[in-house]
């Protein structure tokens, strides 16, 4: 009920926080999935040299622990780090840096593994046909649709649903009273930390029910026909 | 110069190694490359079709990538309408919307499947698949179609409608056809040029009835066919009528093919049983080769027939025993002569 009334007062600060939330997991995702899927999708497609360590790498990649991530990250662009000035250290950008490595590896792994699950001769047959390496590829993600959403769906749930990553990299501040790098996650961290249990359990249900919108739409474009 | 031709093709994967030194397929004619499972048949179509690149040796074809179509041996379709399917081809090659749905309907139509054009792929049969697949090949138009044992899967009457259609469409097109079987019936009965393969070799090759000559083993009988209704034709051999199957028209000039192993010997007529032709012949020669001896027949053409021993004691078979000769309408591979 908590949950509800913070929404539909329009307070202010909850609204704020869920948008920081929405934002920084759209950016990443979509980063992510500009670079997971193409990688995916050559490293499933083609044979090279090495291939084998690839694969190892990309799979290990996928458990990669956030906060060995978002450490990662904080070092590199701290004051006296390789991208110190830039001054991205405690911004959304910032977030966003050390959220992509993450979802990256996933979307690629499950891209990868999608197209391996495809007959192996279905870009030969379309290259009988007089297909190009573009519209083979086009076809290979067409007929890999479904596990090409659930790749984004697993994307989208890494980026909204991270936190350790992003508390160390984004710093969840409020600046001059208004919300800056705090997002749901880091919201929820905060909250309970202070003892204000009410307002963390109204972010995890937000939290929870904007998961939910969001996973019903990317089902029905895997399921789309 | 041949639309498509190869030279001193060498590929080796594993222990296995293809070693074509020749071939070349003819504009309005059907080549079969026959051989044995394994005997290097669809990868040799894979390079002919540049899908594979040999480690050795030239494939050349006149046209772009766009005039060479192969259809694969396992008919891999994408997921959708079999409309969509068809018209997978065209769309790579930027037709329009409405050509491309013309096309495909008549393609449909030619392979007599333009029911289904609205089906969803995956609730088709294994001959409907394959027939889907032919469709979506031959609305290309193209230069050059290879076909990778095109009858796999469909039924007798099907195939024989199928072989028919590729036939008229080769001969109509101009396109210069590679079909890939393993069946020497339908090889000899689709074929003008026929190129025999076994472990990676190209053992003979040349047109089908000199190549059938060459490999022995076939009787031969010429013929004229008199009628045909159905699919089912009457050939004529001087006085002498068999049912045979075949799309062929009447007054065309054919010879028979049948295998000796498909002859069967009686000393009645046999009305009523299976095989549909019989005619009396006289034993002119029989030579032996372990437990099974090869019988020379005479009436007012030749054939031999293969039987063993205790059917020949049977049968009480010397020089110069009158016989009936019986073999089915199905066991006989029909060849134009022209």
């Amino acid at each position: 009920m908590h949950a509800l009334r913070l929404l539909l007062d329009g307070d202010p600060y909850t609204l704020e926080v869920i948008a920081t939330s929405l934002k920084i997991s759209a950016v990443s995702l979509a980063i992510a999935i500009a670079i997971g899927l193409p990688l995916g999708l050559a490293l499933g497609m083609t044979r090279f040299a090495g291939k084998g360590g690839f694969l190892v790498l990309v799979n290990s990649a996928m458990g990669l622990p956030p906060v060995v991530v978002g450490l990662f990250v904080f070092m590199a662009l701290r004051n006296d780090g390789p991208f110190g000035q830039a001054g991205l250290l405690f911004t959304p950008t910032a977030m966003v840096i050390a959220q992509v490595p993450l979802a990256v590896p996933l979307i690629a792994g499950i891209t990868m593994a999608a197209i391996a699950a495809l007959h192996p001769d279905i870009r030969l047959q379309a290259r009988g046909l007089g297909a190009g390496r573009i519209q083979q590829a086009r076809l290979v993600a067409r007929e890999a649709r479904p596990s090409l959403v659930a790749a984004c769906i697993a994307g989208f749930g890494i980026t909204i649903s991270e936190v350790g990553a992003i508390i160390i990299t984004g710093g969840n501040l409020l600046v001059g009273g208004h919300n800056y790098t705090r997002t749901m996650t880091t919201a929820i961290v905060q909250e309970t930390r202070q003892g204000r249990f009410d307002r963390a359990l109204a972010f995890a249900i937000i939290l929870l029910v904007l998961i939910a919108i969001v996973n019903i739409f990317l089902t029905r474009a895997q399921t789309r026909r | 110069m041949n639309p498509l031709q190869a030279s001193g093709i060498r590929h080796r994967y594993g222990t296995f190694e293809l070693n074509v030194d020749q071939i070349e397929l003819t504009s309005g004619k059907v080549t079969c490359i026959m051989g044995r499972t394994g005997s290097g048949k669809s990868t040799l179509v894979r390079i002919l079709g540049c899908l594979e690149r040999p480690q050795h040796g030239v494939v050349q074809h006149a046209g772009g990538k766009h005039d060479l179509v192969t259809a694969l041996q396992k008919a891999i379709m994408w997921q959708g309408s079999v409309q969509e399917n068809v018209e997978y081809g065209m769309k790579v090659r930027r037709i329009g919307k409405r050509q491309r749905r013309s096309r495909a309907e008549d393609a449909l139509d030619a392979l007599d499947i333009y029911e289904l054009a609205s089906h969803d792929v995956r609730t088709l049969s294994g001959g409907q698949t394959q027939k889907v697949a032919l469709a979506r090949a031959i609305v290309l138009d193209p230069e050059v179609l290879l076909l990778d044992e095109p009858l796999a899967h469909i039924d007798q009457e099907s195939a024989r409608t199928i072989a028919t259609t590729l036939k008229t469409f080769t001969s109509r097109t101009g396109c210069a056809t590679g079909w890939v079987t393993h069946e020497v019936n339908e090889a000899l009965g689709v074929s003008d040029y026929l190129a025999v393969m076994d472990d990676g070799r190209m053992m003979q090759s040349g047109q089908t009835l000199d190549v059938a000559r060459l490999l022995g083993g076939h009787n031969i009988i010429p013929a004229k066919i008199e009628s045909c209704v159905g699919g089912l034709a009457t050939a004529a051999v001087n006085d002498h009528r068999f049912e045979v199957v075949t799309d062929l028209v009447a007054a065309t000039e054919v010879f028979l093919l049948v295998r000796p192993e498909e002859l069967t010997l009686s000393q009645d007529q046999q009305p009523g049983s299976s095989p549909r032709n019989h005619f009396e012949a006289t034993v002119t020669e029989v030579t032996w080769h372990g437990a099974v001896a090869t019988i020379h027949l005479k009436n007012d053409f030749s054939v031999t027939a293969v039987v063993t021993r205790p059917a020949l004691e049977e049968l009480g078979i010397i020089l110069g025993t009158q016989l009936w000769v019986n073999f089915k309408a199905t066991a006989t591979s029909v060849i134009p002569r022209s």
